[in-house]
């Protein structure tokens, strides 16, 4: 079997305060092959932003790795320098973010925000790199690229924003690209757009993408294979058609149910009941429990490994005990 | 851009005749006749008679407001009530003692305060962050002629590092480049007394700038395509941070005029400020209104600058 | 890593800044080495008017009174006796005329021979109807004056020159009053002034840029800078060079609010401080080789009262309130004893002080009382304050200027000494003193009662400028037919024309003034001049030592 290109081992992110740290990414382990395209999926407040963060070394404030490995291309990103991350962090993997209304410098032009990235990676020069960069932006679809370098930020639309965020962060090829709710902040027309883009450009260059959301129509379009993560833990990992067929924990299913289905014929749109647990309050047993229509006794205190049920196939979930039976179910 | 100076300019007008109406009727209301206080058993009643009709005292309050409007129009600023010499002539050289005051202090001000802010909002909640902290509270509340006679003693007398008073040397002697050389070693206390204040005020600002700007997305960004953290800061956090400094810059100018007049007083440094509140004492009103219309015109002017300047450094402004 | 290079850059420079300026500190230090050179202080700025007929500010005097020679000097009794640019000078028997002699040698400082033409051609500048100056008081009393300024005239009548040298004056009649209030004595140089507009000429670079300024005395400008220093230089063409006079090559004035100029009294930047405030003396006290020296001001403070006021028309009160004050207090506590108690307007220093009218106004309370008593103000409804004669209550107001601490802590003084005797009274807010002057000078003001002020006394102990019944400053509006014919007989009688006579008349003048009390004399504070040991021949009196004549023999060690 092909080395993983992304292979992430019992990561922990934590936030230290002056008292107590908070773990906001509890042990989580999941590996991504080359082309993959792995979709993260949870509620916010998941940790699935704090994941994606953690690879690229970004973790805001007092956040920091505290146990784990990141293995990319066969090194452990956790234990490399600052400088040598740099040299990995916008060359190799790329990220794209949520609100593209607000992550695009708004005093630098297009052009100067392009290019930065491949001087700095490719040591291109400054004419070299406006090259690659219009030739990237025509490729998401802009086409007046060249107009397109010389304006700022303010003068272009939201799709338009991403697109250039897209263009940027494909600019230097990277093997991976993390992308965190790339559409959410988008219009539904311009998010179908958005997608059929990186469809396309992830079919031009083999990139790896890893995408962040809570939206599983998004997830269903786009992914090759699904990581599930309630309250920093993953509680299933699947492939994209088992988790829409064979969704097989309580969570995953809830968030399936609240998806709107045109053919069933609902009336009411399902909600989870309950809301996410701070990292400051989550339950000592499942996590889920608390909000689980199926929840046993014995789920509220203890908790649940991830239990295999199928090729590479894993719930967190006592119901999948091998030796169910063993707890009551009432 | 032209249409929009223009505009604003216009706009000043009306502005600055508001003003000067403002501060003469409230220079009339003010209690104390400006030839009263030449108290003196010599002062007979023909000689103030004499001076109230040279100065046109004896006239309407609004038929003397017409006369100097028409004479500030023309340049003239009046007759000096208490020192009876030509105001022009007594803010002349003084003018451009202040604004090199000012604009030292202005100097001092931003290569001091805007690093220091850096630092802070680079290492939040550290001890450096705390201990800059605390001295600009310090600087903030300290008053002025107490800064001023702090750097005196310390810097003038123990040390002996700068002149502790005037803006050059008696007698000196000194031409061309050591002229200026020993005017900006006079000027350097004063300018620093100054810019304690201010210093303590844009350290501050500069650091919540800093740290709002580092919090942003698009600084996340930024730091994404792996940009050392020192080209972020240059290239994106800053940028973003120094651009509403402009603002206060327009403000600056004006309080600048107007705020030196201790420090004048204590360094001897014979500005506009110390011209300034001798002249209210005396209620020398032709001198404080020509100064006070001067302050408040840079503050206008000052102010227009700002917004012409944010025109060039924030590209999401623009005037039409 | 380059986060901090922005930190050490920045610290660079500060650090270069001052390193460089060290570098050219040191440099300016350099150059008057030779020179015998002192540097003198005054607490706020000249106005920079250096003309002995235009000046208005007193440190325009200070600067003149160096610059300048007079026809003579008064003496440490305030009597116009040493010579100065006159020779000699007599004056007639019935003080009607005097002759004056100019020595020969005194020149103007770019060498033209001063003679007796500058003095009459400076009395003529005074006279004029153009001037605007507020000197002519003091050529009024030369004969035919008056005509010339009305332009009766076309030359002044009582001045005749017999020679360059040789000058004789006729006043308009027999006035015993001292020559320096009936000659206006510093001559101004005719070369440099006949030719210029009299009405601007305080705009004129002749008074105001220091190589156009030709003086007589002793020094000459050498260089003005406006509101922050004057330099003044030896005059090579005074009279006394030949002498070697003055002994100091360079005096420079600096302008230098008090505490700065203390402190570098302290550190032996400055060599004089003028005027010290008295909390300031114990600081001085304890510096090394500087020498402090005090003594009693021309100035005194006052508490005046409009005699015209329905509330104080009894003169039995104003008494009262004179005995009610603790003055004594004043002295030694507020001025830590630097200060004199005043019961006369004549100076303690003059030669007409009679020291016997002394004991008039030594505190007394119970005297206060009997005297309230006997007006008819009695406290009647029991508050401890007394109501006015028909019962009703009675309660004075009094005013006082910002500005001068001693005074404005004076005035809670004399609420409280007045309480304590059981007059009620309203202490205003201080106010501006051009806010109060303002009030004070008002001719129709009702609103007046009591308030707090200063006079600057002159040489000559006439009190008709400040305490004649039609005198412009006087502001307690005390008429008194009695005190006018004292003045009077004092100026003009053939018993005043000596020197006893005189002090005689100005004693039975005092002793109605006392008796009528309208105003309270409270005290005289001290000149506190202040000198570091380097400088020798200082000498000091009613002056203080800055403004003592002896300036020319100072020398520096």
């Amino acid at each position: 079997m092909s080395q993983a290109l992304l292979q992430i081992e019992n990561l922990k992110t934590v936030f230290q305060n002056t008292k107590s740290a908070i773990t906001v990414v509890d042990d989580i382990s999941f590996s991504m092959n080359k082309g993959e395209t792995l979709a993260l999926v949870g509620e916010s407040g998941c940790g699935k932003s704090m994941t994606s963060l953690s690879i690229m070394g970004l973790l805001p404030g007092t956040g920091k790795i505290a146990q784990g490995k990141i293995m990319f291309e066969g090194n452990d990103l956790t234990k490399k320098s600052v400088e040598d991350i740099s040299k990995i962090r916008g060359n190799k993997i790329a990220m794209i973010f949520q609100e593209p209304m607000t992550s695009l410098n708004p005093v630098l032009k297009i052009g100067d925000q392009m290019t930065e990235g491949l001087i700095l990676h490719h040591k291109l020069s400054k004419k070299e790199a406006e090259a690659r960069a219009i030739e990237r932006l025509n490729l998401v679809g802009f086409a007046r690229a060249a107009d397109i370098m010389n304006e700022y930020p303010h003068q272009l639309s939201g799709g338009m924003r991403q697109r250039v965020m897209i263009a940027m962060a494909m600019s230097t090829d990277p093997q991976l690209l993390i992308a965190d709710e790339p559409t959410t902040a988008l219009d539904v027309t311009i998010q179908a757009q958005v997608l059929e883009l990186m469809r396309d450009v992830k079919a031009e260059f083999e990139t790896s993408i890893l995408l962040i959301t809570h939206d599983l129509g998004v997830v269903a379009e786009m992914a090759d294979r699904v990581v599930v993560m309630y309250a920093g833990k993953v509680v299933e990992e699947a492939s994209v058609f088992d988790v829409f067929e064979k969704s097989s924990h309580p969570y995953t299913e809830g968030l399936l149910k609240s998806v709107p289905n045109l053919e069933a014929d609902q009336t009411r749109l399902y909600s989870i009941r309950g809301n996410v647990p701070t990292p400051e309050e989550f339950p000592i047993g499942c996590r889920f429990a608390p909000r689980c229509d199926k929840a046993m006794d014995h789920c509220f205190d203890h908790a649940p490994d991830l239990y295999r049920i199928g090729d590479r196939h894993q719930v967190r979930c006592f119901l999948y005990h091998p030796e169910k039976g063993t707890f009551s179910h009432e | 851009m032209v249409k929009y100076v223009t505009r604003r300019l216009l706009v000043t007008i009306p502005m600055i005749v508001l003003i000067s109406i403002i501060l003469f009727t409230l220079l009339q209301l003010a209690p104390g006749d400006p030839l009263a206080g030449k108290l003196d058993q010599h002062t007979d009643a023909n000689y103030i008679a004499k001076l109230k009709e040279d100065f046109g005292l004896d006239k309407p309050p609004v038929e003397q407001f017409f006369f100097w409007a028409k004479n500030f129009l023309q340049g003239n600023f009046g007759v000096s009530f208490d020192k009876k010499v030509l105001v022009q002539d007594l803010l002349s050289e003084r003018i451009g003692k202040t604004a090199f005051l000012g604009v030292v202090a202005l100097i001092f001000t931003y290569i001091i305060a805007i690093p220091l802010g850096i630092l802070s909002a680079n290492k939040p909640y550290s001890k450096l962050d705390y201990t800059l902290t605390s001295a600009s509270f310090i600087g903030f509340s300290m008053p002025s002629f107490f800064a001023g006679l702090l750097l005196i003693y310390l810097f003038g007398f123990q040390l002996g590092w700068f002149p502790y008073s005037g803006s050059e040397t008696e007698a000196s002697g000194y031409e061309g480049l050591e002229y200026i050389m020993d005017r900006l070693h006079h000027v350097i206390l004063p300018a620093m007394t100054l810019a304690i204040i201010n210093i303590a005020q844009y350290n501050r600002y500069v650091r919540a700038s800093v740290l709002d700007a580092k919090a942003q997305d698009y600084t996340r960004t930024a730091r994404s395509k792996g940009l050392s953290e020192s080209k972020v800061l240059r290239k994106h956090v800053l940028r973003n941070a120094l651009i509403p400094l402009v603002t206060l810059f327009g403000i600056d100018l004006g309080l600048l005029l107007s705020g030196a007049i201790i420090t004048e007083t204590i360094f001897g440094f014979p500005g506009v400020g110390q011209l300034y509140i001798q002249s209210i004492t005396t209620r020398d009103y032709p001198v404080v209104m020509a100064i006070t219309m001067m302050t408040s015109m840079a503050v206008l002017i000052g102010n227009l600058i700002a917004d012409i300047l944010y025109a060039f450094v924030d590209p999401r402004i623009k005037y039409d | 890593m380059k986060k901090r290079k922005i930190g050490i850059l920045s610290l660079a420079v500060v650090m270069g800044l001052s390193v460089f300026a060290t570098a050219c500190g040191s440099k300016s230090s350099g150059d008057g080495a030779k020179k015998k050179s002192i540097t003198a202080t005054m607490n706020s700025t000249f106005d920079g008017k250096f003309n002995p007929a235009l000046y208005d500010s007193v440190y325009d005097a200070y600067i003149l009174d160096q610059t300048f020679a007079s026809l003579w000097k008064q003496d440490e009794k305030l009597e116009t006796s040493i010579p100065d640019l006159a020779e000699s000078w007599k004056e007639s028997e019935k003080k009607d005329g005097v002759s004056i002699k100019l020595r020969k040698d005194a020149k103007w400082s770019d060498g033209k021979p001063l003679t007796v033409d500058d003095v009459i051609f400076t009395w003529k500048f005074i006279a004029n109807k153009e001037y605007s100056g507020s000197r002519f008081e003091y050529v009024e009393s030369i004969k035919g004056a008056k005509e010339y300024r009305e332009g009766k005239a076309q030359d002044i009548e009582g001045i005749k020159k017999v020679d360059d040298y040789n000058l004789e004056v006729t006043f308009e009649k027999s006035d015993a009053r001292d020559l320096s209030t009936k000659v206006f004595s510093t001559p101004m140089p005719k070369h440099i002034f006949e030719n210029k507009p009299v009405k601007t000429l305080e705009n004129d670079p002749a008074v105001k840029k220091a190589e156009n300024i030709v003086t007589s005395g002793p020094f000459t400008i050498k260089e003005i800078k406006a509101g922050e220093f004057v330099v003044l230089e030896k005059n090579k063409n005074f009279y006394g060079a030949a002498e070697g006079k003055p002994k100091l090559d360079q005096i420079v004035w600096k302008v230098l609010q008090e505490d700065v100029a203390i402190g570098a009294l302290k550190e032996g930047k400055v060599d004089m401080v003028s005027r010290i405030k008295p909390g300031s003396f114990e600081t001085i006290k304890g510096f090394k080789d500087v020498e402090l020296v005090e003594d009693t001001d021309l100035g005194y403070q006052y508490l005046g009262f409009r005699t015209d006021h329905p509330k104080l028309t009894d003169k039995r009160v104003r008494r009262a309130i004179a005995y009610a004050i603790n003055r004594e207090q004043m002295v030694t506590g507020l001025l830590k004893g630097h200060g004199t108690l005043l019961s006369t307007p004549v100076s303690p220093k003059s030669w007409a002080y009679s020291k016997d009218l002394d004991a008039e106004y030594s505190y007394d309370p119970g005297k206060a009382k009997a005297l309230l008593a006997e007006a008819g103000y009695k406290d009647t409804n029991g508050d401890g304050f007394v109501e006015d004669p028909s019962g009703k209550p009675y309660v004075l107001s009094l005013e006082f200027p910002k500005g001068n601490q001693v005074r404005e802590q004076s005035a809670k003084l004399i609420r409280e000494d007045l309480e304590k005797a059981g007059i009620k009274i309203d202490l205003k807010q201080p106010k501006d003193f051009a806010a109060l002057a303002e009030v004070v000078q008002q001719k129709a003001d009702k609103t007046m009662e009591m308030w707090l002020m200063g006079w600057t006394t002159d040489v000559d102990p006439n009190p008709k400028n400040i305490y004649g019944s039609t005198a412009e400053s006087n502001y307690y509006r005390w008429k008194s037919p009695e005190s006018d014919k004292s003045i009077g007989v004092s100026m003009y009688d053939q018993k005043a024309f000596t020197k006893e006579g005189r002090k005689e008349l100005i004693k039975d003048w005092t002793k109605i003034f006392q008796q009528d009390s309208p105003v309270v004399l409270l005290y005289s504070q001290n000149i506190i001049d202040a000198y570091n040991k380097r400088i020798t021949g200082v000498q000091y009196d009613y002056r203080g030592a800055l403004g003592h004549p002896s300036f020319v023999d100072w020398d520096v060690k």
